[in-house]
């Protein structure tokens, strides 16, 4: 075996997977406050700019959902990427580099190609190579893996993300590249991937996260208390005092979005790691953590559709017709699966 | 050693507070901007909308008044909600029923439509612009395409046709037009901001917006904004 797998980790993995499968519909049934177009669902697990999307947009820790996401690919991507680099060499490393993001480019052209040329008839190039969410999780995972070859150092690796974080706040402050705002780009300013910057970045944090975990084989608990709680910790501070100056924005990932990820990721781990010290555990979140990248492309694939079964004017004739159908009904079908294949030993990896 | 360190640290990070803060500071005065385009383009959208509903015909100009604006009463008014109810101003429209925390919200108007030239004619030029002034003075019906000397009308033509959304069709049906071209439309103004600071915002027939200088090109060459200026209200 390359390297051992923590369950607590699948666990955590398990509940991003979860948060991801809730905001589906809770988006689908969003309403419109202004219209008076009826709300359905919690709309705190739901993306805030749904109702609101202002300058600033409402945000809820849905909304660094994205971001929490390449925080912990990047987590678990540095065991997996050292372990193939220490036990069978550059080559088996750098192979599982190259297949991992190759995966995620086949899946980007699912989305983004194939799909749009059959429902619109245009592919959205942008979204494919560099803008889209599979682009954007390939190209952070692949920056945590040549980050932790060209910075080995997990403080200075972090050291650098937050660079990059800064880098993306100063070239967000300054009016050179279009924001997504509600107005439209009347001042014809060229875009800029901001999402994939942030994207990167928080990649290539979950990196350092993942070598600090492993800073001391023997007690993980050092890693957590040297490092990644402290540094959650500051996150969060760091999150507090920017959002006051650049309000998180979703759709750009703007800094104090990435560092809202940064310490909810950070504590959330730290929270699953308790969990499993003390012996406690849900046994459904493993099942759906162990297929964190498929559950991810059949949710986003299926969910969507199995939703547009049950128009929101059928659902709101009971609320509890709302929370079997819309609430619950979507988590038991993608859990079905995740167990399905949990129990037949079935993990679907890059 | 550890000093030299705390004191780049501390370094970096003043650097990256005061770039930080100037670059807020501009960000809020191009978004400010960005917004008056964005007001003045949704003023064009009023337009538009209406010709959606009548076979792509565009608002007439103000027929009662005689100026360079919609004609009262065809167009409605875009709106804005603002919280205080002015109590100097009767309130255009109301709103009741809770929107947020909010029990009662008054509508103003989206725009000051004095701050807006609407031209109700397709012209390109300078002349055409100023042949539809005079026509508009002299008392030429503002319900159908007007008659002028030839040259003076739309793209050189003996006419001003009334904005459409299909007149390139209609200039190659009347001969004025050799092909179709597809980039007229981008051409010829619709709303024209009255200028302030050396500028004004210009929406094209396509909806595209520009910020142009004045004095400068048609439509803001100083003579036509000159005779738009003494046609307002």
């Amino acid at each position: 075996m390359l390297h051992e797998r923590y369950d607590w980790l699948d666990q955590a993995r398990g509940f991003v997977v979860l948060l991801l499968i809730v905001s589906m519909p809770t988006s689908e049934y969003a309403g419109d406050l202004l219209t008076g177009d009826p709300v359905l669902g919690p709309p705190m697990l739901n993306h805030g700019y749904e109702y609101f999307d202002g300058d600033p947009a409402i945000t809820t820790f849905i909304d660094s959902g994205q971001a929490l996401f390449l925080l912990v690919m990047g987590f678990v991507g540095y065991t997996a990427f050292t372990s193939r680099l220490r036990k069978r060499g550059k080559g088996a490393a750098f192979w599982y580099c190259a297949r991992r993001v190759g995966v995620l480019y086949a899946l980007a052209s699912i989305d983004c190609v194939l799909l749009e040329l059959a429902t619109s008839g245009k592919p959205k190039w942008g979204d494919f190579f560099y803008n889209g969410t599979f682009a954007m999780i390939a190209l952070g995972t692949l920056c945590a893996f040549l980050s932790i070859v060209v910075i080995p150092n997990a403080d200075r690796r972090m050291l650098f993300s937050v660079g990059l974080i800064m880098l993306h706040s100063l070239l967000y402050a300054f009016p050179f590249f279009d924001h997504h705002t509600w107005y439209d780009n009347i001042l014809a300013l060229p875009k800029f991937p901001f999402g994939t910057l942030g994207m990167c970045a928080m990649a290539i944090a979950g990196s350092s996260f993942g070598q600090w975990h492993a800073m001391d084989p023997d007690n993980p608990r050092t890693g957590f208390r040297k490092r990644i709680v402290p540094v959650s910790t500051a996150a969060f501070v760091a999150a507090y005092c920017m959002d006051w100056v650049q309000p998180a924005q979703h759709h750009d990932s703007n800094a104090a979005m990435l560092l809202q990820a940064m310490y909810i990721g950070g504590f959330m781990l730290m929270i699953f790691f308790a969990f499993g010290e003390v012996g406690f555990r849900f046994p459904l979140l493993s099942s759906l953590g162990r297929n964190l990248l498929l559950m991810f492309a059949l949710g986003g694939l299926f969910i969507g559709i199995y939703l547009d079964c049950f128009p929101k004017e059928f659902l709101l004739q009971s609320p509890y017709l709302a929370l079997l159908l819309g609430g619950l009904a979507p988590i038991v079908i993608l859990s079905c699966v995740a167990v399905f294949l949990d129990r037949r030993g079935i993990m679907v990896r890059a | 050693m550890r000093l030299p360190y705390l004191l780049a640290g501390l370094s970096v990070a003043a650097v990256y507070l005061v770039l930080l803060h100037v670059g807020e500071g501009r960000q809020r005065e191009a978004e400010e901007h960005a917004k008056q385009g964005h007001v003045t383009a949704s003023y064009a959208q009023l337009g538009k909308a209406y010709a959606l509903y009548h076979e792509g015909h565009w608002p007439l100009l103000d027929t009662r008044n005689r100026h360079f604006a919609y004609d009262l009463g065809i167009v409605p008014k875009g709106y804005a909600i603002k919280q205080e109810m002015e109590k100097d101003h009767a309130p255009q429209a109301v709103l009741f029923g809770k929107l947020g925390r909010h029990a009662a919200l008054s509508l103003v108007p989206l725009v000051d439509f004095r701050n807006y030239f609407y031209l109700g004619f397709a012209v390109t030029t300078e002349e055409e612009g100023l042949a539809l002034a005079k026509a508009l003075r002299s008392g030429a019906a503002l319900d159908r395409d007007i008659k002028v000397a030839q040259g003076t009308g739309t793209l050189g033509s003996s006419t001003l046709y009334r904005l459409h959304d299909d007149i390139v069709e209609t200039l190659v049906m009347d001969g004025v037009l050799a092909r179709q071209d597809l980039t007229l439309p981008g051409r010829i103004p619709v709303i024209v901001e009255r200028p302030r600071d050396g500028y004004a915002w210009v929406v094209f027939l396509d909806m595209h917006v520009e910020h142009l200088r004045y004095p400068g090109p048609f439509p803001l060459t100083s003579k036509f904004v000159d005779t738009l200026e003494s046609d307002a209200l």
